[in-house]
């Protein structure tokens, strides 16, 4: 799950997400180095995102690994790390997780902020890559590779750090299994949604993720006029495959459903949400 | 009355043209007046178009579920009122509505929408066989 709240500047998120369907655009077998001239580089393996860094980036992984831990990593140890992982040529996020000094949650945190902010900044400086070159090796460990999506999530989720927060929780929160989805605002730059957070599962395409959340904004938009407390929606395709989109307060979610049964127990269990949340049948008793 | 109920829940269904969003038939005497069914009715044919300006064939097809044109089924949910919209099999742009006012059991409301199908797709099954007779 990505979306934590960050400090990355978040500025130029449309330049981000053309960036992203670029890459996106790419053949699913595209492994190699993405590269932006000066500006930066972005490595692929089977068009996931496994690394990316910008010529303009303040931090490394490094500072990041060590801030992330309460109390912060010992740099001494984390060097002393690198450099073993440089002499026997092992990942260092490998090397990481199994030296106990970080969790394979952390280091996916770490590495999501690491490659959303560089992939925000590269954007800013240069929409289009100058180059690519295909590599044969795909050797990164696919607990630590990104989809464009998720890294969408991470760098807008700096713009709405209140919301990401328990968008994040909720989504995981929620979903069944067979179900995988995203929680995103309404109307965020240029019309589009702003996606806040994604699970880990999802397959979904930026623009697939962008058009459901504007879809599920004019369906809602839709039952305002006969039932405006609508708010739990699901839309079927022909073979039991669904959709199922909510709202909570200022945050929407939405999930593609793989199967009935998926989708059913989900509206069931948003259904008892949404009438345990209503005001109507519980009343807030005041003192 | 062919309403579909259970003690205090109460599902209302009428069939409805999806390009007009009128209603052609009244399927119980609740539906007439019974939680918006009119309203509900006027919406769906935006409710189904509103899925018109996305790829849904594409994306749905990676999900591991071929063909297709549109979708079959809305549910919506609010806190008070469960409505489902179903198409019906081989009539082109009608769906069957379902309303089920202070209805909890979502499940109890997609059972009810089965049941009630598949009493239509019969009739229909059995006109078509007094057809031929005739």
């Amino acid at each position: 799950m990505t979306g934590e709240t960050t400090n990355i500047d978040a500025a130029g998120l449309s330049e981000a997400i053309e960036l992203l369907e670029h890459i996106e655009s790419l053949p699913s077998t595209a492994t190699g180095a993405l590269s932006f001239g000066d500006d930066g580089v972005i490595l692929l393996q089977n068009r996931r995102i496994c690394w990316a860094v910008a010529a303009s980036m303040p931090k490394r992984l490094t500072d990041i690994l060590c801030q992330q831990k309460n109390p912060p990593l010992p740099r001494a140890a984390m060097e002393a790390l690198f450099k073993q992982c440089k002499e026997s040529g092992l990942p260092i996020g490998e090397a990481l997780v199994s030296s106990g000094l970080l969790s394979e949650g952390e280091l996916r945190k770490a590495l999501a902020f690491h490659n959303g902010e560089a992939v925000s900044r590269i954007a800013r400086a240069r929409r289009r890559p100058t180059g690519f070159l295909p590599h044969s090796k795909t050797g990164y460990d696919a607990r630590f590779v990104f989809q464009a999506v998720e890294l969408l999530a991470q760098i807008a989720a700096a713009r709405e750090p209140l919301d990401t927060h328990g968008a994040t929780a909720t989504l995981l929160g929620t979903l069944v299994a067979g179900a995988t989805g995203f929680a995103f605002l309404r109307d965020g730059e240029r019309g589009r949604p702003t996606v806040l957070a994604v699970d880990q599962a999802c397959e979904l395409r930026v623009s697939e993720a962008l058009e459901i959340g504007c879809w599920s904004s004019r369906l809602f938009d839709v039952t305002s006029f006969f039932d405006p407390t609508t708010s739990v929606a699901s839309a079927t395709w022909c073979n039991n495959t669904s959709i199922v989109t909510w709202r909570d307060g200022r945050v929407s979610y939405a999930a593609v459903c793989s199967s009935r049964p998926a989708s059913t127990l989900l509206v069931s269990q948003l259904a008892k949400r949404a009438r345990a949340n209503d005001p109507a049948v519980h009343p807030q008793v005041r003192p | 009355m062919s309403t579909t109920s259970s003690p205090g829940e109460e599902i209302a269904f009428a069939m409805v043209c999806l390009r007009t969003g009128m209603v052609l038939r009244w399927l119980s005497e609740g539906a007439r007046e019974g939680a918006g069914m009119t309203d509900v009715a006027n919406a769906s044919p935006e409710l189904f178009a509103v899925a018109q300006s996305v790829d849904w064939a594409g994306l749905f097809a990676r999900f591991g579920s071929e063909g297709g044109k549109d979708f079959r089924e809305i549910v919506l949910v609010s806190a008070e009122c469960v409505r489902v919209m179903e198409k019906v099999p081989q009539e082109r742009d009608v769906v069957l509505v379902a309303v089920a006012a202070g209805v909890q059991n979502v499940g109890f409301v997609l059972s009810g929408m089965r049941r009630r199908m598949l009493e239509l797709t019969e009739a229909r099954a059995r006109a078509r066989e007094l057809d031929k007779v005739v």
